[in-house]
Order: structure tokens, then sequence, then C-alpha cells
């Protein structure tokens, strides 16, 4: 016990605690789910027993009370003297929130917490010596024979029944450490690694550890430290608190290893040093020999040289191949450190279950929860960005998606539904599901409340498509459930999801069968700075398409590339798919066309597929995205930078921007129409550029301000909205709130950052009416907040005029 | 480059060594101890206020000279990247410099001067400025840093007839004051305030 690596005793109960609580927690709502399997008891007195010795060792009684006779009461269970009975599970499982609490306060905490919590433990530990249910078999007060695993170390006959207060230590080197930091020990997630972590630290009872084993499933590739292309996430960790982090172990075997490698090559950089100094001073004194009387000189001169030079030669090999090995160590160094960023997506959902059966059980609901790719690694800034998201999908699945037994029984499906959330890799995202299979959403009911709501009148809400209406679900405030309800039904919830799937750069759905249950999908980047990603040549200069974004990458014999319509075109699957010259989108000089076959990028979505012409497929690389420089503003069609490993850089494609321009130069999207030849000489007319995501509004807009006489342009997101206003020339911007790509407050701030844009007016039209939301529009620059019911007013257009006058001037 | 002890011998080292501990070692009177105090806080002058550093260098056939306060670093080149819709004659793209992405700008084409049609062996890179502002140039040779007599810069001549020129600050005098062989040393601020406009 003497090296406890800078920790102190009471730190280590907690991650003691930790570990167990979760044993417990999961062992014994598999025991509810099938009282009859007892070889799910084993492992539960286990963590019982270690609990109670890792408190009898920290001196907190309380916890050796409980633990003991939880322990007992597993035991009693095991031995058939007593059968498991519901109300026995939830005796338990309020212990171990007991004992969950009590490993999450600081140790300054404890007389507190104890003095608080000894009347709960004292009646909970006499209701679990009172046999529930079975044959009434005393109360085991002689301990049961112990599992063999888990001998008390002597630490704990000392420390042993002493319920002061504050734990005496058994050691002083943990002292010194927890009375020098603050209570938490916690490091940034990029932080070197404490020399000793908790992984490695010793544990009291070392048999009884079902602390989870590393996950062999290696972390897929390098994942990092630098900001994501775009959205704001990715928050350094708060300076103040220092955290540790549970990591690998495996992952930390290596990266030690590999750092000993990087600290004996650097070493030898030493000794070559000193070589090189020696072989100086010699051709300094060969100088002198050489210009000095003696005529010997020359010739013995001539030796030493031919010495010198074999020994650079030798110097040169050397420094070559400690140059390489240094790059390779170095190399993998840096991915192992990026890789011990990843935890599996378990680490990350392990109250769920516990949180799912009580939110059923407090609803009255019988629900079967699954989770589903555990291992599948996810970076750990996710991982915490998760948690939140997943507790609101959760919970609004509950309550809202799955039905009371007897209706789903009267709808003919099993009473137990079916509740999951599932985590896996696809196409170079990460796609997380929370999905049930209860009653479904339906559109009409959303259409309605849209009306109702005065958020569209009748004649726009009945064009709204399904997708459009399923929106909704994601405003504040918005709520479809007939009553409020503890649960969710407040109108708070699903907004939160999106603002963190939107901060992440990611998309969510929400997929629905009425009647038979929905699904929230969220594609998140499965870091937040390392995508995998195509690298192309383009005018001679490397590109990135990030895999997430490409359709496929095929190449076309020449031959097979033919003109329609004066368009480019080939046929690919049947479907012909329009082709255009990346540096053209790009603005590039056309490079040379190499070869009778064309790299073609494949873009779009299925059906509607485009394809960009590049120079060259370089191939597939990880790439450690960097922003670019702020005062570049924003680059149309790049999203980011990155260093190729040859060290040149490269810039990322943002697929999304690009294959919008492309729409637009193959003429499909009459989005922002020709406009060049009218208007010379004219009386100007005003131009306004509308900002809309949604189809129908866009229309209503541009109608609505066409009527009034202005010149309307449109544009689909913040993005595009920012590429179609370098064009110049308007005179009133109309934007939205919630798009994708950029939202509207972004966008707003973006052109109030822009000298050239600064003083354009501009109309936020949301549907969000909080004041808050309205607040946060104004103070991002808008000139006017108003909600989409103010098309069915007057209010919208008197806005605009009352901003930018009348439509000709 | 290279970090190895320059010039004297080890004997040399060890004897100027030692006498340097014992003046170092030497005990000090209270008054000593101020006035040296005072000594030491002085701001390093004397000699140097009169003389300012100067980076020389060698573009688009001309000579110029760099404050040197300006230059952070000068490597040899790495590959530039365009950035589509961006880069234009000044502000030539992207590039890696020691694992920092940076702007690259052609001081040829700030300073309205030809560019060199074939890049020498001798072209070098420059890193200028410093935090949000700094910026890579490119050189076609660097003559060395010199120490310049502020006696031997005048004003400009106010008229001003070429884009240099605008960025001209003084000149520096040849040492023997002749008027042939003045060499125009750059303003930092005109220098960075023309980078900052190839931005648009």
């Amino acid at each position: 016990m003497s090296d406890l690596g800078g920790f102190s005793l009471f730190e280590l109960f907690k991650a003691e605690a930790e570990t167990h609580c979760g044993t417990l927690n999961e062992g014994l709502l598999r025991l509810e789910g099938n009282p009859a399997d007892l070889s799910a008891i084993e492992p539960l007195m286990r963590a019982a027993h270690s609990l109670k010795g890792a408190a009898r060792i920290i001196g907190v009684d309380l916890a050796v009370r409980l633990a003991h006779a939880m322990e007992d009461c597993l035991v009693a269970v095991q031995k058939g003297q007593e059968v498991l009975v519901p109300a026995r599970i939830d005796q338990l499982l309020q212990g171990t929130d007991l004992l969950t609490k009590l490993g999450q306060i600081a140790e300054a905490e404890l007389p507190a917490f104890t003095e608080r919590n000894s009347p709960a433990v004292d009646a909970l530990v006499e209701t679990l010596r009172v046999p529930a249910g079975g044959a009434g078999s005393t109360a085991p007060a002689v301990a049961p024979p112990k599992p063999a695993a888990a001998p008390t170390p002597p630490e704990s006959t000392v420390a042993a029944k002493g319920a002061e207060p504050p734990p005496p230590p058994a050691t002083d080197a943990p002292t010194q450490a927890s009375s020098g930091e603050p209570a938490v020990d916690r490091a940034p997630p990029t932080a070197p690694l404490p020399s000793a972590p908790r992984v490695a630290a010793p544990k009291p009872s070392a048999a009884a550890s079902p602390k989870a084993p590393p996950v062999a499933a290696r972390a897929p590739k390098p994942p990092a430290a630098e900001p994501a292309p775009r959205g704001a996430g990715h928050a350094a960790a708060p300076a103040t608190e220092v955290k540790t982090l549970r990591v690998n172990a495996e992952n930390l075997d290596r990266m030690m290893r590999l750092a000993g490698e990087m600290m004996i090559e650097s070493r030898r950089f030493q000794t070559l040093r000193e070589s090189v100094r020696r072989l100086k001073l010699e051709l300094e004194s060969l100088e002198d020999e050489i210009d000095g009387p003696r005529a010997s000189g020359v010739a013995s001169a001539r030796d030493s040289l031919a010495a010198i030079r074999r020994t650079l030669a030798g110097h040169a090999g050397d420094l070559e191949n400690m140059f390489r090995r240094t790059e390779e160590a170095a190399t993998a160094l840096y991915h192992e450190v990026l890789g011990s960023r990843m935890r599996p997506f378990a680490d990350g959902t392990a109250g769920l279950p516990r949180m799912v059966r009580d939110l059923a059980k407090s609803l009255g609901k019988k629900v079967r929860f699954e989770v589903l790719g555990g291992t599948v690694p996810v970076d750990r800034d996710i991982l915490a960005k998760l948690e939140a998201p997943l507790n609101h999908m959760l919970r609004n699945c509950l309550d809202h998606g799955v039905e009371m037994p007897q209706d789903r029984a009267a709808a003919g499906k099993d009473e137990t539904a079916r509740v999951f959330v599932e985590a896996r890799h696809h196409a170079g995202m990460l796609l997380v599901r929370v999905g049930d299979d209860g009653r479904g959403i339906d559109p009409e009911r959303i259409r309605r409340k849209v009306v109702e709501k005065g958020l569209q009148n009748e004649t726009l809400a009945a064009g709204l498509s399904t997708a459009e209406l399923l929106d909704f679900l994601f405003l504040p405030g918005f709520s479809t459930a007939s009553k409020v309800t503890e649960i969710s039904g407040r109108g708070v919830g699903l907004d939160v999801v999106q603002t963190m799937v939107q901060e992440t750069g990611g998309s969510l759905k929400v997929e629905t069968d009425l009647g038979h249950g929905s699904t929230f999908s969220m594609r998140l980047p499965i870091t937040l700075s390392v995508i995998r990603a195509a690298v192309v040549d383009i005018g001679g200069e490397p590109y990135a398409f990030p895999l997430s974004r490409l359709e496929r990458v095929v190449k076309v014999p020449r031959g097979e590339i033919r003109p329609i319509e004066g368009r480019q075109k080939f046929e690919l699957d049947g479907v012909s798919v329009g082709l255009v010259q990346a540096t053209a989108v790009l603005e590039l000089p056309a490079g040379a066309a190499a070869g009778d076959v064309a790299s073609v990028m494949v873009v779009g979505q299925t059906g509607e597929w485009l394809g960009l012409v590049v120079d060259r497929f370089l191939g597939e690389e990880d790439l450690v995205v960097r922003p670019l420089d702020p005062r570049l503003g924003r680059v149309p069609h790049v999203a980011s930078a990155a260093l190729l490993e040859d060290g040149r850089p490269l810039l990322v494609v943002d697929v999304d921007d690009l294959t919008a321009s492309v729409r637009q130069l193959l003429g499909e999207g009459r989005l922002r129409g020709a406009r060049s030849a009218e208007g010379a000489g004219k009386r100007r007319r005003k131009r306004i550029l509308v900002v809309e995501d949604s189809i129908t509004v866009r229309e209503v807009e541009r109608q609505l301000l066409a009527r009034m006489g202005f010149e309307v342009d449109v544009a689909v997101d913040g993005i595009d909205g920012w590429n179609v206003l370098q064009a110049g020339g308007y005179d009133l911007i109309v934007s939205d709130v919630d798009m994708p790509r950029m939202n509207g407050i972004d966008f707003v701030r973006t052109l109030r950052r822009d000298e050239r844009f600064r003083k354009i007016p501009v109309i936020i039209v949301s549907y969000k009416d909080r004041e808050e939301d309205r607040l946060r529009g104004m103070e991002a620059g808008a000139n006017a907040y108003l909600t989409k019911g103010s098309f069915h007013d007057r209010s919208f257009a008197t806005m605009v005029t009352d901003l930018i006058g009348p439509s000709e001037g | 480059m290279s970090e190895l002890p320059v010039g004297s011998s080890d004997g040399e080292v060890r004897r100027g060594a030692d006498s340097m501990r014992a003046l170092l070692e030497r005990p000090l009177g209270a008054s000593e101890l101020a006035r040296q105090t005072a000594e030491v806080a002085r701001p390093l002058k004397q000699d140097e206020s009169d003389r300012v550093s100067v980076l020389l260098v060698e573009c688009g056939g001309e000579r110029f000279g760099l404050p040197g306060s300006l230059v952070r670093r000068v490597t040899a080149p790495v590959p530039i990247h365009r950035i589509p819709h961006r880069s234009n004659a000044v502000l030539r793209g992207l590039c890696n410099l020691g694992g920092h992405l940076s702007l690259v700008a052609s001081l040829e084409a700030l300073l309205d001067l030809p560019a060199a049609t074939q890049p020498g062996a001798e072209r070098r890179m420059l890193l200028v400025g410093d935090g949000a502002e700094q910026w890579v140039i490119e050189v076609d040779r660097v003559l060395g840093v010199a120490r310049i007599e502020t006696s031997r810069l005048v004003d400009p001549p106010s008229t001003v007839r070429a884009a240099k020129d605008h960025l001209t600050e003084r000149l520096i005098l040849p040492t023997d004051g002749s008027s042939e062989g003045r060499v125009a040393l750059v303003s930092s601020e005109r220098l960075l305030a023309g980078l900052r406009r190839s931005l648009g």
C-alpha cells in the first residue's frame, strides 16, 4: 500500500465504489429480468463484499454496515434461504444508490454526508435484515463463509469500526497528495497522463476487481485535440478543474513504451553530437598542421582527412536511421495518445438501464431496454456531450413513444415494449440511434399543433412535408404531449439534442412509422478533429473529401463522357450523372487532363448524384483537421485545412457547399437566377436575400416580397446565404434561425463581422418565439426578430418597408 | 543551425570560467550592491541606441532592408497551397512552417516588382509579424543581418513613384555616404497593412 501513485485513500475508495456500484446496478437489473439466474449473484456478492472492505479501510462505518447488510442479503439468496422478490431488488438498488452517492462526494463532505444519511442507512439495514418473502431463516448475524476471492488487507483491522469522520490514512504519501491538491483529481483530456493513473493503482482487495479489462477493440485511428472545422463544440476542459481520466491500460502501455523509445533515440543524438564536436576540433588542428611549417604535415593530414570523412559518412548513415526511427516512434506515440481519447460507447451508457427501469416503473410501462454497440469506440468529448441528449431522447421515448401495457396488448403488440440505444460507425461517422416500437409519431397531429400554436396558417401548414413537420419537434416549447408530465412534455429536451448535434457538426433525423415506433438518429463525427478522407489532386494541389460526404469514387473512361444538352454527363448505375471540373468550381486554372480515364468524385444524395472531375485520386488518409486562418473569413467550398504525411498542407473540401455550387453550374437549381443584363439604366429595384431551409416558408417569403415589388434571391442555409451574399448589392436580408450547416444566428454574426455587410439590415424570422431566442437574435446583430406567424398579419411587410422603404428608389 | 559551442578551445573556456567565478563570487558591500543593482536594472542602451537591426534581402532584383524585429524566422522554401477563390497576386496561399499553417504572401507582388521566373536556390521564406498578424513572405536571397547606425538612415523623398515607395520608411545610406546604392528600409506597419489588404 505504500505506492498509491499520489491518490488519497478516499479517492481510491471512490474509484472502487464507482466500479462496484456499476456491477451491482447492472447485476440487480439482470436479476430482476431473470430472478432464477443465480449465477448472476456471485459477482454481486463480491462487489458488496469489496465495498465493505474498502469502506472499512477508509473508516466509513455507515458504508461498512450497509455493504455488509447487502452482502448478507445476497448470500442468503444464493444459498436459497431467501427468494429475490422485486421489493428486495428495490431495497438493494436503494442501497447501491446510497453507496454510489458516497462515492461521488468530496472527502471534506464526509462528516455531513454521514450525519445526513445515517437514519436512512439504519432503516435500510434493518429492512435488509428482515428476510423478504422466502423461508424464514434467522437474520444471518454471523457472516457466511466469504467468497474466497476477497481477503481484506491488513490495514482493515487497524482502521476498523472507527466512525471518526476524516478517514485516517494508512500511509503518509497519499495524504500529502490529497492535501496538496484539491479533492478533485482530474487531468484535462489532452494533458499528459498522470504518472500513476488509476488503472495501475493497487486495490485493497485485488481479487475482487471486476473493473473492466481494457476493451480490446483498438481505437480506430487518431482522434485528436484540435478544434473542429466548424461548430463551436470542443470547449477546452474548464481550466480550474483537474480531471482524472480512465485510460485503456493497453493504450497506456504502448504510450509508455513509445515514450521510452523516443527518450533512448534522443540520447543517441547526444553521442552523435559529441562525436561531431570532436571532428570539428580535429579539423581545426588539421588546418593548423597544413598551415604549419612542417612539410610532413600534408601527408598525415591527408590520412586524418580520410579518417574524418569515414566517420562523417558513418554519422550520416546513423543520423538517417535515427531520424527515421525517431519519426516513426513520434508518429506512433502521437496516434497512441490520440487513441487514448477513445472510450467504449458503454462507458457513456452505464447509467441508462437504471434510468429507463425506474422511469418505466414510475410510468407503469413495461420496457425491455438494450444498449447495442457498447464496444464501439467514441471520442470522449463526444461521449460526454452525448449524455444529456441520450437522456432526453430516452425520456421522450418512454413518455411519448411507449404505450401502456394494456394499450399495447389491445394493438396486438407484446406488452413489453422494446427500447434501444445503439452506436455504430457508419461511413466514417458515428451513428447513435434511440428507438422504440411504440406508437410512433403522427405527422397530422404535429400539423394540427402547428396551426393551433399559430406557427403557420392552415394553408401553409397543409403544404408542409412529413420531414418538415417532424422538424417542429425540435422547436423549444413545442410539445405534442397531450398532458404535461413530470418526465418530459414540458417542451424542453429535444431542442437540447438538436443544439448538441449542430454544435458538433452532425445531423439529426427522425424516422417514424405510425403505430410501430420511431427512431431518432444522430450522425456525429467520430471525433471532433480527425476525419477519414479521400485525398485527391486538383490543379496540381492536394485536396481532401471527407468520406462521410462522399458517395463514391469512380474512374470513367473519357469515351463514356458525353455531352447532353450542352453538359458533360456519364452513366452510373443506369443514372445519368452531370460532370463538372473541380478546377472550374474552385476557380483554379484547369489542370492538364491526364490520361484517357477521368477520376470522378461522386457527391450528393442517391438519385441526385453529381460528379466532380479531379486530376488524380491519391488515396485515403486520416487527417487531423485544423481550422483555416481566421483572417481568411469563410472561404467558399473549403471547410478546413490539414497536413499530409509528408508535411504538405491540404485543404478539406466542404462537400455540401461544393455540391450546391455544382448544381448551380449545371443549372439544376435555379436559386439565384441570372440577373446580369437587366436593370442597367433602369431605376434600380431593391434586392432582398431570403435565407431559409424550409422550401415552403422560403416560397411564402419570396412571393410576399416579390409582390411588394422587390427583387428576391434565395439561399437554403447560412453558408449558401453567405456565398450568395458575396455577389453584393443586397439591401435587406431575411433569415431563418434553425438551418443546417450554418444557422441563422451564426450567419448574422458572420456578416456583422464583415465590413462589407455590417450595415445591411437583417430581419430574423423564426418559429422560436421565446424572449431569450429573440434576444439571441438581436444580440447577434439582427435589426428585427419576427415569428413566422407574422406573414399572416402585416407585421412582416411593415417591418420590411420600415427598414428599407418601398421597393424602388 | 548548429547548437555546438563556437570558437574557443576548452582551455580558454576553463580559464575564462575561473576568473568569471572569482568575479561573480566576490562579496559585495551595500553601496556596491545598490550600484550594481541600478546598473543591471538600467536598460541596455548605450551602444545600441544609435543602431537598428536590419535584415537585408534581395527580392525582385532589388535590395531591401526589413526591420530585424519584424522577422521571426528564416527557412528554406516549403510547398505553398493556393486557396480557392482567395489567392491573388499577393496572397499566394498556405504553407506549413514547423507544423503551423501560415498564410504566404508574395513580396514581389506587394512591391510591384517583377517576380523571379525561376526560383533560385537561395530563395528563402521569412516568417514575419506575430500573433494574429503572422505572415510568410518569400525573398530571392537573404544577405544577412546588419546593425545600421541611425545616422545612416534618412527620410525618403516625398515623391512616391512606385508601390515600393509606399512601404519605405527610411533609406539606408551606404557607409561612404554616396547617394548611389541606397537601400529602402521597409516599414513594419505598412508592410503588414499591405499584406492585410490582400485578404480582400
